[in-house]
């Protein structure tokens, strides 16, 4: 995902989190503390905004207001793709990003947001946790100041809107695809021609022929704008970015000066958006694939598995190329591979087969039934 | 001990905060009893009951001090409720089905043949209207409960040969407790249900020919794969198993608000590094079970699987027909599940799929 429609102007003024709320009464501990936050989505957009003020909320209150948030969105400060360089010169304490915004700092940071035929949410989660994943993560952002933690995933996005289904790789012939980040690199690979435009064009580009498809996040934010009612066709699954996480970054010598209890309040802050952002966007996105259909006959197709088979070969070069980086870029690219293909086989075992088992002898399965 | 000199004497905040200035009735130090239904630091239930013992203890900088309880110490694993509703402990973590004798609505707040997955539960409960069905239930025993971790999808279980057709399964004695037993029963398999600590026993005397547990990561533990080969998956019983962190009702609405926030978040917080510890270790679990201990991974045929599902899908729904609160449970579930299962099909079970797929795997 990227920079979304900025539907207003900047607001002028930022919001302070939490404060107005609380209910407890401030305690002798000394002033609070008024921590500035960054984030990189537009303050009007949906769900991604209000994830990043609910962790600071969280803080705040278990901090019994100790830590206060100021928070900027996307613009209103700092741009959004530079949210990792302000925090990391101290100019602001905090961030709520995608870590493959900093790709041109150091590609190894596409291991910390989505991977190509990589890892989902809670993979990820397992990765970062007990498969050695949070320490290259420090190694990595140590080395900009900044120490990040996991603090959400949206979960599996799509493969994106077209103008006819894709049958073939030669479907993607004449047609300009808006797709960006690791995908964009490897269907460029692929001979496809590609456009990262931000969100705010994307409306205009469509209607003005400049691109013929678009590739966003997924049912519900791709609802949100229409793009159903100009390109019919959906593809899944969203291969190039099945899990993608968001993280809380904060100034690492800021957080190495919080108490012990401090810092494990954020960790805590962060840990519980794992449960929260995805558990409400996977209750959002299966209302949006039914009401898509229903309201507005999206027709839901899987990508053929041949179709499949080239973009992974092409993933897997574009990746490798990564790991040639450094050395850092190198050790990172082995351990998320190895996890990747130590789960792979007992996630097929497990909830996929578990969900195709149950959707088959319940007839649950009607969305996709009907339009393969 | 009754509830209220329970409550008196866990609040040591009198004798604990004498010394300090000006103390807030949040900064009131309290003693608090978490009991469990597993084994000190059993893998994944123990360490993650401990995590969020230990979690509400670190975060509130010791002022909530949660005292651990494992299956035992103080009562038994299937007295944990009891204890918790009548304020002999503060809290519990354990799965709500242990329950079920007091009201069947307690499945589904644990996992049902043919339910939820993990990441389809966490979005019923918090986002769909599952936490208000159960907060009504267990409000109705002097409880609060919240998610508190999930083992993720079981698998199908052990056996000697594979199940092709249901003359299989129908001459089987199989471990299964719960709604999954009442299907395999119904369908006119000999379903028992034993503790976990007695299952390899029984395995090994006859006593039984086929089993399940939880998925590889605890199945390795327990040795089965040295009498049993074929894994069979994936499993209809168990699709997501849900830990529960419950709390004494009382004690739970005279806490701060952010103290609430505080247990919450710590409850929600282990609900995404169970899972995590779980999908690390069944990953290198089931490969050890296939390199090293010649297991043979077997899917059940969709028509054999089927039928099962059809016989589960009826036992789970009478199980809902005891009262009103059974039912309301039920078609706030069965609604959830219908939608979001289109939209799990396109993307998990189609993205893990292919996946496999181009890795070369099953």
């Amino acid at each position: 995902m990227s920079k979304k429609i900025d539907r207003r102007q900047v607001l002028g003024t930022a919001a302070t989190a939490g404060a107005a709320a609380l209910a407890t009464p401030a305690i002798a501990q000394g002033a609070p503390r008024k921590l500035s936050l960054v984030t990189s989505w537009p303050r009007d957009s949906l769900i991604l905004p209000q994830s990043a003020e609910r962790v600071a909320q969280t803080i705040t209150q278990l901090t019994n207001g100790q830590i206060e948030f100021e928070i900027f969105h996307s613009g209103e400060t700092v741009d959004p793709f530079e949210v990792q360089d302000a925090v990391g010169s101290g100019a602001a304490d905090c961030y709520h990003s995608v870590e493959q915004y900093f790709i041109k700092k150091h590609p190894a940071f596409v291991f910390f947001s989505a991977v190509p035929f990589g890892l989902v949410a809670h993979e990820m989660s397992g990765w970062l946790k007990f498969g050695g994943g949070q320490e290259f993560w420090d190694e990595l952002s140590g080395a900009f100041g900044v120490r990040a933690l996991m603090a959400g995933s949206p979960g599996a996005q799509m493969g994106g809107w077209f103008p006819k289904p894709i049958t073939t790789t030669k479907d993607f012939e004449g047609v300009r695809f808006r797709v960006q980040g690791a995908a964009g690199q490897v269907y460029a690979a692929a001979g496809v021609d590609t456009v990262n435009l931000p969100g705010a064009q994307l409306v205009e580009a469509l209607f003005g022929g400049e691109i013929q498809a678009v590739e966003w996040v997924g049912p519900y934010l791709d609802l949100d704008y229409g793009f159903v009612k100009l390109l019919p066709h959906y593809m899944y699954p969203g291969w190039h970015d099945p899990g993608g996480i968001r993280s809380f970054g904060i100034n690492a010598a800021l957080f190495a000066e919080l108490s012990p209890t401090e810092q494990s309040v954020f960790e805590l802050a962060a840990a519980r958006e794992n449960t929260l952002l995805e558990a409400e966007l996977n209750k959002l996105n299966g209302e949006s694939v039914v009401s898509m259909k229903r309201e507005y006959g999206a027709q839901v197709h899987k990508f053929p598995d041949d179709v499949l088979k080239e973009l992974f070969r092409l993933s897997t070069e574009t990746l490798d190329e990564t790991a040639a980086h450094d050395d850092l870029a190198r050790r990172i690219h082995e351990s998320y591979f190895a996890y990747r293909d130590t789960v792979t086989e007992y996630a097929a075992v497990s909830s996929s087969a578990y969900l195709e088992a149950r959707n088959t002898a319940l007839a649950l399965n009607k969305v996709s039934r009907y339009d393969d | 001990m009754d509830r209220r000199a329970f409550l008196q004497r866990a609040a040591i905040g009198a004798t604990g905060t004498a010394a300090l200035a000006a103390p807030a009735l949040s900064q009131e130090r309290q003693q608090l009893r978490m009991v469990t239904s597993w084994p000190r630091n059993f893998p994944g239930l123990g360490t993650g009951a401990q995590r969020v013992a230990d979690r509400i203890t670190q975060t509130s900088g010791g002022r909530l001090e949660v005292k651990l309880f494992s299956s035992g110490e103080l009562v038994p694993a299937f007295g944990v409720f009891d204890a918790v509703a009548s304020g002999e402990a503060n809290m519990y973590h354990s799965a709500e089905y242990y329950f079920e004798k007091k009201h069947r609505g307690f499945n589904f707040f644990t996992s049902v043949p043919l339910g939820l997955t993990t990441k389809e539960m966490n979005s019923w409960i918090t986002y769909g209207g599952g936490q208000a069905l159960w907060d009504q239930l267990s409000g109705e025993f002097g409880v609060k409960s919240l998610l508190a971790g999930n083992t993720g999808v079981q698998m199908g279980g052990w056996f000697r040969e594979p199940v092709a057709t249901m003359e299989d399964l129908k001459k089987l004695t199989f471990r299964m407790p719960g709604l999954g037993g009442e299907t395999l029963r119904q369908i006119g398999a000999n379903a028992i249900s034993l503790p976990g600590g007695e299952i390899f026993e029984a395995v090994q005397s006859g006593r039984i020919d086929a089993t399940e547990w939880v998925g590889p990561y605890n199945d390795l533990a327990f040795g089965i794969q040295k009498l049993l080969k074929i894994y069979m998956y994936p499993g209809f019983h168990e699709p997501g198993t849900v830990s529960s962190l419950g709390i004494n009702r009382t004690w739970w609405d005279g806490l701060t608000d952010s103290d609430r926030t505080l247990i919450t978040a710590c409850a929600q917080a282990e609900n995404d590094v169970m899972i995590a510890e779980y999908n690390a270790n069944n990953g290198s679990s089931l490969r050890e079970l296939l390199s090293q201990h010649e297991v043979v991974l077997q899917a059940f045929p969709q028509d054999v699987w089927s039928e099962i599902a059809k016989v589960g899908d009826q036992v789970v729904a009478d199980a809902a027909k005891d009262d009103l609160t059974s039912a309301k449970i039920y078609t706030s579930y069965k609604r959830f599940r219908k939608s979001v299962a289109s939209w799990s099909e396109i993307s998990d079970q189609a993205y893990l799929r292919a996946r496999a797929d181009v890795l070369g795997h099953v």
